[in-house]
C-alpha cells in the first residue's frame, strides 16, 4: 500500500518537475536566441540550419550596433531621464503618502479616491491635451518633457500610503508627545521604518521610466532627448527603407544592450521586484 | 536608499556636463538638419555635411535622421518651438501639407540669391517645388525606377542581360524564361507589403493612353478607369496566372540579393547597396514599358525652410543648403541623382564608378511622374501604410478581392477625403 | 500631555506642504489632461493654430470611419486571444510555481523575466522570431511538417503573431498576483479538504479558486485593461498592417494625432477608448456582484 502510494507520489513529482522543466525552457528561450542571434556574424544569421551556440561568434554586432546607431546618446538620454523621475517621483510620493496617512484633513477621503481613479485610467487618454500642455510649455524634446507626466502617477502614491499606514499609530504618538513636528516625524520614524516599500518604489519607478515608450515618443524628437525605447523603436519603423532594420545580428545586439539595466536589476533584486508587483496589484 | 542616491549623483553630474557642453558651445552657431535617409545614402549626407562644418567652422550642424514618416510627425511635434529643424529635407509631394498649413518659408528670393536658378534643373522636377503657385523648395535629386538584372541568372537562362523591355510581349517573354519554380528562382520580386508595389501600379497607369490618377482640377479619384484596372491586372497575372514573381513576397530586396528573383525594381538609392554585393554583376534598364508610352513613378528630394524667426538661423541654413545642392556630386556617389544639371553634367559626376547605372536613372527624367503634389496626398501616398490605394493593391495580390472591386473602394475613400 | 504648538509651526505643518508638490503635478499632467481630453475632442485641431470648435461632428465622423471600426474589431480579437490565455495560463503557472519543488525559483525568474523587457525589443525579437523565412518558430513547426507560416505578413495570421509575443512578455505578472493570492488561501482549509480525501481537482474546484476570488477578479479587470490599450507590439512588430489587420485603437489614435496631425480627432479617439474601458470595467464588476449572490 504504501510502495504504491509512493510510486504515486514519484510519478506526480516527476510530471510536475517535467512540467517546470518545460514552461522554464519556453520562457528564458527567447532571451537566450537574442543573445545567440547577437552574437553572430551576418551570414550565418541567415543560415537555413538553426544553431544555438554561433559557429563563429564575434561581438562585430556590438560594435557595430555602437558606431552606426547613437546608442550611447539613448543610453544617456534614458539614465538622465531615470534619475529625474526617480528622484521627483521619491520626494512627492512620500510626502503626499504621508499625508493621506497620518494627516487629518477635510476630503481626505475625497482626494484618495480621486488619486486612485486614475490609476487605471491609461496616458493615452489624455495624450493629446498633454502634448498641447508640454508643448505650451516649451518642453517638448526635452527630458524634463518626458519626466513631469511620469512623475505624475498615482501608483507609487497608492503604494506608499498603504505601507504608511500599517506603521503603528503608537510611534508617531510617542514622538508627538515628545515635541516633534510631523516632519521630522516622516524623515526620523515613518521613512525608515518603510524602507522596504521605498526600494519597491524605487525599483518599480526605474523600470517602468526605463521602458515607458508612448509618452516618450510623443515628446522626445532628437538626440536631445530620445530615450532607448523611442530610438530602437525608429529604427525598427522604417523596415522597407532601412537597412538596419534587416539586420538581425544588430538588432539583437541592440536588444541586449537594451535590456541589461532591468534584467540585471531584476535579477539581483527579484525579491523585491515581485514583491513590488504584489504590492501594487493587491488591494489594501 | 543608496540607489536612489547614486542616481541623484548620477543625474546630477549628467546635467552639470550637459550645461557645461552647452556654455562652450556657445560661440557657435547650431543648427538642426533633418531628414529621413535611412539606408547607405545617409552616410553619403553626412560626408556632406562634415565636409560644410570644415569649410565653415563657426556652424555646427546636428544631422538627424529617422524614417520619412516620423521625420514629418517629429517636425509637425516640434514646429513653433526651439526644438524644431532649421533645414528640412522632404519630398515634393510632402510640400502641399506642410505648405498649406503655413509651416514653410517661401524660396524665390533665396533661390535667386543664391543662384539656383530654374535653367540648372529638369522642369517637372522644378515645377514640383511650387505650391499654389508659390515656391517652397530647393531640388534636391529625384528618383524615378529602374529595374536591376542579376547577369549571371540571365546568362544561364540564355537571355540577353541587355534585353530592353519595351513591350508587354518582350517583357513577359523574358520573365516566363526567368522563372524556375523547381530550382525556387523567379523572375521578379513583386512585394505584398512594399510602397514600391503601388509605384510599379502608378507608372503602368500613365503608361497607358488616358491613364490619370485623379482628375483635371485634382479632387476627385480617376484611377478606377479601365486603365488603372488594367495596370492592376497586369500585376496580379505576375503572380498568380504567369507566376513569375512568388507570392507572399516579403522581403524583395533580400530576395535579389540572395539569388532567388533575377529582377527587382528598385531606386537609385539601392546602387550602393548593391555594389557592395560580392559576386553579384547587376544591369541596370529602364521602368519596363508594358503599355502604350512609356512613364514611370519618380519621389524627389527637395530641401525646404521651416519658418521661424531667428534670422541668424535661416542665415546659416540657406548656406547649408546651397553647399548641399552645389557639392550634390557626393549625394550622387550615395546612391541618388542629383537635380541639379551643372552637377550631373561635371566630370566629376560622369566619373563615378556607378555612373553607367545612374545614367539610366537620368535618361528617364522626361517621363517621371510624381504622386498629386496636393495636400491629401499625406493620406493616399505611397508613402502612407494606410493609404486606401495603396491597401487596395495589396488586397488584389493578397487575392482578397477583384482590381475592379478593390480600386472602385479605394475610389470612394479617396473622394471622401476630398470632401472634409 | 501634548504640547501646544504655535500658529507658525501649525501653518507650517498643515498638509497642504505635503500634498502641494504631488498635486501640483498630478492637476497640470494627469487630471487635467484627462478632463480636457474631453473637451478637445469637440474640436477640429491641427498641430498649428488655435482649432475650432465644431461640437460632436468628431464622434459623428467616427461613427462612419471604418478604419475606426476595424481598429476596435482588432482590439477586442486581440483581448479574445490574450484574455482567456493570460488569465487560466496565469493561475496554472501559478499553481504549479507553487508547489515546492526543485527548481521552482529558476522557473519563477523565468515566467517573469520576459515583463521587464521593454516593448521595443519585445516587438523586435518576436519579429525576429516570427520572421518567415529565417525565423525559429517556423524551424520547429517544420519538424512536425508544417509549412512555414508567414506570421506578420498575412492579414490572417498577424495579430496571432503579435498574441503569441505579449502572451509572453505580460503572462509572468498575471502568475505574479495569483502567485501572492495563492499565499492567502488558509492552510487550515487545504488541510481540511486534503483530510477529508479530496483530489487535487475537487481540493483546487472547492478551496482554492473560490479564495481566489477576489485576485482573479483584480486580474481579470488588469487584463481586460491593459489588453484594451495594447500600442508598443504593434508599432514595432507590424505598424499596424499588413491591410490593416493588427491596427488597434491606440495605434489609430497615434496615427490620427501625431501623423495626421487631427489632434482633434486623436481626442475623440481616445476619449471613446477610455469609454469602452470603463464600460467593460463595469461590467466585470457588475459580473462579480452578481455572482457574489
Amino acid at each position: 500500500m504504501i510502495r504504491k502510494q509512493r510510486r504515486q507520489r514519484i510519478l506526480v513529482v516527476s510530471f510536475l518537475a517535467f512540467l517546470l522543466v518545460f514552461v522554464t525552457v519556453l520562457f528564458l528561450a527567447p532571451i537566450l536566441w537574442m543573445l545567440s542571434t547577437s552574437l553572430k556574424p551576418k551570414a550565418e544569421v541567415f543560415e537555413p540550419r538553426i544553431r544555438w551556440i554561433p559557429r563563429t561568434p564575434t561581438i562585430d554586432n556590438y560594435v557595430r550596433a555602437f558606431t552606426l546607431l547613437p546608442l550611447v546618446t539613448w543610453m544617456r538620454n534614458s539614465a538622465v531621464v531615470v534619475a529625474f523621475t526617480l528622484v521627483l517621483t521619491c520626494f512627492c510620493d512620500i510626502l503626499a503618502a504621508y499625508a493621506f496617512a497620518r494627516l487629518r484633513f477635510r476630503g481626505k477621503e475625497f482626494l484618495y479616491a480621486l488619486v486612485l481613479l486614475t490609476i487605471m485610467i491609461p496616458i493615452y487618454s489624455s495624450a493629446v491635451p498633454l502634448y498641447k500642455v508640454i508643448r505650451a510649455m516649451g518642453l517638448i524634446d526635452t527630458k524634463t518633457g518626458i519626466v513631469l507626466p511620469q512623475a505624475a502617477e498615482a501608483v507609487g502614491v497608492f503604494l506608499l500610503t498603504q505601507f504608511f499606514r500599517t506603521i503603528p499609530k503608537e510611534l508617531s504618538e510617542a514622538a508627538k508627545m515628545d515635541g516633534a513636528k510631523e516632519w521630522t516625524i516622516l524623515w526620523r520614524i515613518i521613512i525608515p521604518l518603510a524602507r522596504p516599500a521605498i526600494a519597491v518604489l524605487v525599483i518599480l519607478t526605474f523600470a517602468n521610466t526605463w521602458n515607458s515608450f508612448f509618452w516618450p515618443l510623443i515628446v522626445a524628437q532628437s538626440n536631445a532627448s530620445i530615450t532607448f525605447p523611442v530610438g530602437m523603436g525608429s529604427v525598427m519603423s522604417g523596415f522597407h527603407e532601412g537597412a538596419e532594420a534587416r539586420e538581425y545580428g544588430l538588432v539583437m545586439a541592440t536588444s541586449v544592450v537594451a535590456c541589461l539595466p532591468t534584467v540585471i536589476t531584476f535579477l539581483i533584486l527579484q525579491k523585491r521586484f515581485v514583491e513590488g508587483i504584489s504590492m501594487s496589484g493587491l488591494k489594501g | 536608499m543608496k540607489r536612489s542616491i547614486g542616481k541623484l549623483v548620477g543625474g546630477g553630474l549628467a546635467v552639470f556636463l550637459l550645461l557645461f557642453g552647452v556654455a562652450l558651445a556657445a560661440d557657435q552657431i547650431t543648427i538642426r538638419f533633418w531628414g529621413g535617409w535611412t539606408g547607405p545614402d545617409k552616410f553619403g549626407m553626412e560626408k556632406i555635411v562634415s565636409n560644410f562644418m570644415g569649410e565653415n567652422p563657426d556652424i555646427k550642424v546636428e544631422f538627424f535622421t529617422a524614417p520619412w514618416t516620423e521625420v514629418f510627425t517629429k517636425f509637425s511635434t516640434t514646429f513653433g518651438t526651439p526644438a524644431g529643424p532649421d533645414l528640412l529635407a522632404m519630398h515634393v509631394s510632402d510640400i502641399a501639407q506642410f505648405a498649406s498649413r503655413g509651416m514653410l518659408m517661401r524660396v524665390e528670393e533665396i533661390a535667386k540669391q543664391n543662384n539656383l536658378l530654374e535653367e540648372d534643373f529638369p522642369p517637372l522636377v522644378w515645377q514640383g517645388q511650387f505650391y499654389e503657385g508659390r515656391q517652397y523648395g530647393i531640388p534636391l535629386d529625384y528618383h524615378p525606377l529602374a529595374v536591376y538584372k542579376n547577369v549571371a541568372m540571365f546568362r544561364s537562362v540564355g537571355v540577353d542581360p541587355g534585353i530592353a523591355f519595351d513591350s508587354k510581349e518582350v517583357f513577359l517573354d523574358t520573365l516566363q524564361k526567368l522563372t524556375q519554380p523547381e530550382k525556387q528562382q523567379y523572375a521578379l520580386a513583386v512585394g505584398i507589403n512594399h510602397p514600391h508595389t503601388m509605384r510599379y501600379w502608378y507608372g503602368w497607369l500613365f503608361q497607358q493612353e488616358g491613364g490619370e490618377f485623379l482628375n483635371e482640377e485634382q479632387n476627385r479619384a480617376a484611377f478606377n478607369s479601365e486603365q488603372g484596372v488594367a495596370a492592376l491586372q497586369f500585376i496580379y497575372d505576375l503572380l498568380y496566372t504567369y507566376k513569375v514573381a512568388p507570392l507572399h513576397e516579403s522581403d524583395i530586396d533580400k530576395d535579389f540579393l540572395t539569388g532567388r528573383v533575377a529582377m527587382v525594381i528598385e531606386g537609385p538609392w539601392w546602387v550602393p547597396g548593391v555594389r557592395e554585393q560580392e559576386n553579384l554583376e547587376v544591369l541596370l534598364a529602364p521602368f519596363p514599358k508594358v503599355f502604350d508610352k512609356p512613364a514611370v513613378w519618380a519621389g524627389s528630394h527637395t530641401l525646404t525652410l521651416p519658418k521661424q524667426a531667428n534670422q541668424q538661423r535661416i542665415t546659416a541654413a540657406i548656406k547649408l543648403l546651397s553647399y548641399i545642392v552645389n557639392h550634390s556630386v557626393e549625394w550622387g556617389n550615395a546612391g541618388q541623382i542629383p537635380a541639379s544639371l551643372r552637377v550631373i553634367q561635371s566630370e566629376a559626376y560622369r566619373n563615378l564608378p556607378d555612373y553607367k547605372h545612374f545614367k539610366v536613372f537620368i535618361d528617364q527624367a522626361d517621363c517621371i511622374h510624381f504622386e498629386p503634389l496636393i495636400v491629401q496626398n499625406a493620406s493616399f501616398g505611397s508613402d502612407n501604410q494606410m493609404s486606401p490605394v495603396l491597401n487596395a493593391i495589396f488586397s488584389v495580390l493578397l487575392g482578397e478581392k477583384s482590381a475592379e472591386e478593390a480600386l472602385d473602394q479605394a475610389a470612394e475613400e479617396v473622394n471622401a477625403l476630398f470632401m472634409e | 500631555m501634548v504640547m501646544k504648538k504655535g500658529i507658525g509651526i501649525r501653518i507650517l505643518e498643515s498638509p497642504l506642504w505635503f500634498l502641494l508638490p504631488y498635486f501640483l503635478l498630478f492637476c497640470v499632467f494627469k487630471l487635467g489632461p484627462i478632463i480636457a481630453n474631453f473637451v478637445v475632442s469637440g474640436y477640429d485641431l491641427d498641430i498649428v493654430g488655435e482649432g475650432t470648435f465644431v461640437g460632436l461632428k468628431n464622434y459623428a465622423t467616427l461613427l462612419k470611419d471604418r478604419l475606426f471600426w476595424v481598429a476596435l474589431k482588432n482590439t477586442l480579437y486581440y483581448l479574445g486571444l490574450v484574455g482567456p490565455v493570460n488569465v487560466i495560463g496565469g493561475l496554472f503557472l501559478a499553481l504549479l510555481l507553487n508547489h515546492h519543488i526543485r527548481g521552482r525559483t529558476i522557473a519563477r525568474t523565468a515566467v517573469f523575466m520576459p515583463y521587464v523587457i521593454m516593448v521595443t525589443v519585445v516587438g523586435v525579437l518576436w519579429r525576429w522570431i516570427l520572421e518567415s523565412r529565417h525565423g525559429i518558430l517556423n524551424y520547429y513547426l517544420g519538424f512536425f511538417g508544417i509549412e512555414p507560416v508567414p506570421w506578420l505578413t498575412s492579414p490572417s495570421t498577424a495579430m496571432i503573431g503579435i498574441f503569441i509575443a505579449s502572451a509572453w512578455w505580460t503572462i509572468g505578472y498575471n502568475t505574479v498576483i495569483f502567485l501572492a493570492g495563492l499565499q492567502d488561501v488558509p492552510r487550515e482549509l487545504v488541510e481540511a479538504a486534503q483530510i477529508d480525501g479530496a483530489s487535487p481537482l475537487r481540493k483546487l474546484i472547492s478551496v482554492i479558486l473560490p479564495c481566489l476570488r477576489p485576485t482573479t477578479f483584480f486580474v481579470v479587470l488588469t487584463t481586460i485593461i491593459y489588453s484594451l490599450q495594447v500600442f508598443g507590439q504593434v508599432y514595432t512588430m507590424t505598424g499596424g498592417g499588413p491591410r490593416y489587420a493588427t491596427l488597434t485603437v491606440v495605434q489609430y489614435l497615434y496615427i490620427a494625432g501625431f501623423r495626421l496631425f487631427r489632434l482633434g480627432y486623436s481626442a475623440t479617439v481616445s476619449a471613446v477608448l477610455f469609454a469602452v474601458i470603463l464600460a467593460m470595467s463595469l461590467g466585470v464588476l457588475r459580473f462579480l456582484k452578481q455572482t457574489v449572490d
